[in-house]
């Protein structure tokens, strides 16, 4: 069984873009807290929320997340 | 502590308040109508039964509003949010082996003479108190830095 992992750098480039959690919550159509389980690495997300979280951000979706073993 | 994290937390209360309701009242209810149970027990009962559905409803209606006003302001959608489906899901396989668990051993106990409406109302009581509990420990996984 693996024990991977999502990592993301969702917090620093959220910072890097000015953007609040409530403001990428808002731009990818989910709450608060949704945003705040896949940035504290609670939540592995859907593919289609990863790349909507992406997109918002402005980064290719590898530079968001990556997998970590 | 920030407001995605105050109103999570008011809701694990309300859910905890709902499983320690709901239990009370269907336990209580059981027991108050077994003719297995003396009169002694089923008397108190008959009274927590009482408590627990009042407790019950309340903390859902309270729930529900805090629900409400958690998805006006953005903050927490529990029906459509990722994070409440995952959750969700999560809780209904614990009280679904809650449940298998509880059928099984009560099937066991009606062989030995045991009532099975009481056995019934006790397995109820700890299937859906069981779901609210776990929707209770996953959800307060998501608590970190804003």
């Amino acid at each position: 069984m693996s024990n991977a992992t999502l990592g993301n750098r969702m917090k620093d480039l959220r910072g890097e873009a000015g953007l609040t959690q409530a403001d990428l919550a808002a731009a990818v159509s989910v709450s608060r807290k949704t945003i705040n389980t896949v940035e504290n690495g609670v939540f592995t997300p859907s593919a289609l929320l990863a790349l909507k979280i992406a997109e918002a951000l402005g980064k290719p979706v590898e530079t968001v997340f990556w997998i970590k073993r | 502590m920030d407001a995605v994290e105050r109103i999570s937390g008011r809701m694990r209360w309300l859910l905890i308040a709902q499983a320690i309701g709901f239990f009370c009242w269907q336990a209580g209810d059981g027991l108050a109508h077994s003719d297995q149970i003396a009169a002694l027990v089923a008397n108190p009962a008959e009274l927590i039964s009482l408590i627990g559905a009042v407790l019950w409803l309340i903390s859902m209606l309270a729930f529900f509003a805090q629900a409400h006003k958690a998805q006006r302001d953005g903050l927490h959608d529990i029906l459509n949010d990722e994070w409440a489906q995952h959750v969700r899901g999560r809780a209904a396989e614990t009280a679904f082996w809650a449940l298998c668990i509880g059928v099984v051993g009560s099937m066991t106990a009606t062989n030995f003479g045991l009532d099975a409406q009481m056995l019934l109302k006790i397995n109820v009581g700890v299937a859906v108190s069981s779901f609210f509990l776990a929707y209770v420990w996953h959800d307060s996984r998501h608590e970190g830095e804003a």
